[in-house]
C-alpha cells in the first residue's frame, strides 16, 4: 500500500467547516453522557442513565459493573 | 472527483445508519445471551448474601431487564451514529493525505487506525467485561483511566502521523515503514506498562470461559462496526466516482 512503484495521485484536500467539528464535539460528549457518565456531571440522573444504557455500556466495553 | 464535505458526511451517516441496526440486532441475539448468563449468576450471588457491594444496585432495579435490552440496543444505534460522524468528519479532513489510490482502501485504512487507536488499545488494557465483574465502587475511577488511555492511544497516533511526515524527507519508504513500525509498538507498549491497572475489578464470582466469551463477542461487534464504516463509506463514494467518470467520456462525441 505504502510502497508502490506508481506515485500516488494527488487529491485536492476537501473544506471541512468549523461548524462541522463543534457538531462532532457535541456529539461525542452525548455518547459520553450516554457510556460513560457516573455522577461527575450529573448529580441525580446519572444513575437512571447507567441503568437504562447498562447493556449497551458492558458490550461496547466501557467500564460498568 | 472532488467531494464536499457535505457529500462525504451524508454517506458517513448513510453508512453508520445501516451499521447501527446491525450493530443492534448484533447486540440482542450475540451479546445478550452471555449478559443474561453473567446477570443470572450475580442474581443468585446476591441472592446468598454472596456478594457485597457490586451487586446490590441490582436489588432494586430501575428498569427491567426487557428496558435493559431495549437501552442497549438504542445506545449501541446512537453511538454507531456518533462514530459514523466522527469518522466521516476525520476522513474528508486526512482524506488527501491516505495512501491509496480510492476512497475504498482509503476509508478502509482509516477505519483500521480507528479501530486500534479508539477501541484496540483501551480495551487491552481494559477490556469489556460482562455484568457483576466490576465494584460498583470503582466504576467512577475506571471510567477516568479508560478515558486516559482512550485520549492518549489518540494523541500518540497523531503524534506518529506527524512523525511519519517529518520522516519523509530523510528517509527511504522501506526503512521509513520500519521505523515507523518500530516507534509505533514502543510507543504504545510504554502506554500499556505506564497506566494502572483497572482497580477492583474482577471478581472470581464470574466464571473464566464466560468472560472469554463475553469479551470474544463485544470485541467481535466494535470491529464489525469500525469494518462495516470503512466499507459502507469507502464503497458508496468510489460507486458514485465510477458512475461520474463513466458518463464524461462519452460527451465529447464527433
Amino acid at each position: 500500500m505504502i510502497a508502490t512503484t506508481h506515485p500516488l495521485p494527488t487529491v485536492e484536500p476537501i473544506r471541512v467547516p468549523g461548524v462541522a467539528w463543534l457538531a462532532v464535539a457535541v456529539a461525542v460528549f452525548v455518547v459520553y453522557l450516554m457510556l460513560q457518565e457516573n455522577g461527575a456531571l450529573l448529580a441525580s440522573s446519572w444513575n437512571t442513565l447507567h441503568e437504562l444504557f447498562h447493556d449497551g455500556r458492558h458490550a461496547l466495553g466501557v467500564p460498568c459493573h | 472527483m472532488h467531494w464536499s464535505y457535505g457529500s462525504v458526511i451524508r454517506r458517513a451517516l448513510g453508512a453508520g445508519a445501516v451499521v447501527g441496526v446491525l450493530l443492534a440486532a448484533y447486540l440482542y441475539a450475540v451479546v445478550e445471551p452471555v449478559i443474561d448468563m453473567a446477570v443470572a449468576l450475580e442474581e443468585a450471588a446476591s441472592a446468598t448474601g454472596a456478594a457485597d457491594g457490586g451487586a446490590a444496585r441490582h436489588d432494586d432495579p430501575l428498569f427491567t431487564r426487557g428496558e435493559q435490552v431495549g437501552g442497549g440496543m438504542a445506545a449501541t444505534f446512537a453511538t454507531a451514529m456518533v462514530v459514523a460522524a466522527v469518522f466521516g468528519t476525520v476522513f474528508a479532513a486526512v482524506r488527501h493525505r491516505l495512501p491509496a489510490r480510492s476512497d475504498l482502501p482509503r476509508a478502509l485504512w482509516l477505519a483500521a487506525v480507528g479501530f486500534a487507536t479508539v477501541l484496540l488499545i483501551p480495551a487491552l488494557k481494559y477490556p469489556p467485561s460482562p455484568p457483576g465483574m466490576g465494584d460498583a465502587d470503582t466504576v467512577g475511577e475506571r471510567t477516568v483511566v479508560y478515558l486516559i488511555c482512550l485520549s492518549a492511544s489518540v494523541l500518540i497516533a497523531i503524534a506518529l502521523t506527524r512523525l511519519y511526515g517529518t520522516l519523509h524527507a530523510r528517509l527511504a519508504d522501506h526503512t521509513r515503514v520500519v521505523a515507523m513500525g518500530t516507534a509505533s509498538v514502543v510507543a504504545y507498549a510504554l502506554l500499556l506498562v505506564v497506566l494502572p491497572a483497572a482497580p477492583g475489578s474482577v471478581e472470581a464470582a464470574v466464571p473464566a470461559d464466560l468472560v472469554w466469551d463475553f469479551r470474544v463477542r463485544s470485541l467481535g461487534g466494535l470491529a464489525l462496526l469500525w469494518l462495516g464504516l470503512g466499507l459502507g463509506l469507502g464503497w458508496l463514494l468510489d460507486r458514485h466516482a465510477d458512475r461520474t467518470s463513466d458518463r464524461q467520456p462519452v460527451a465529447p462525441g464527433p
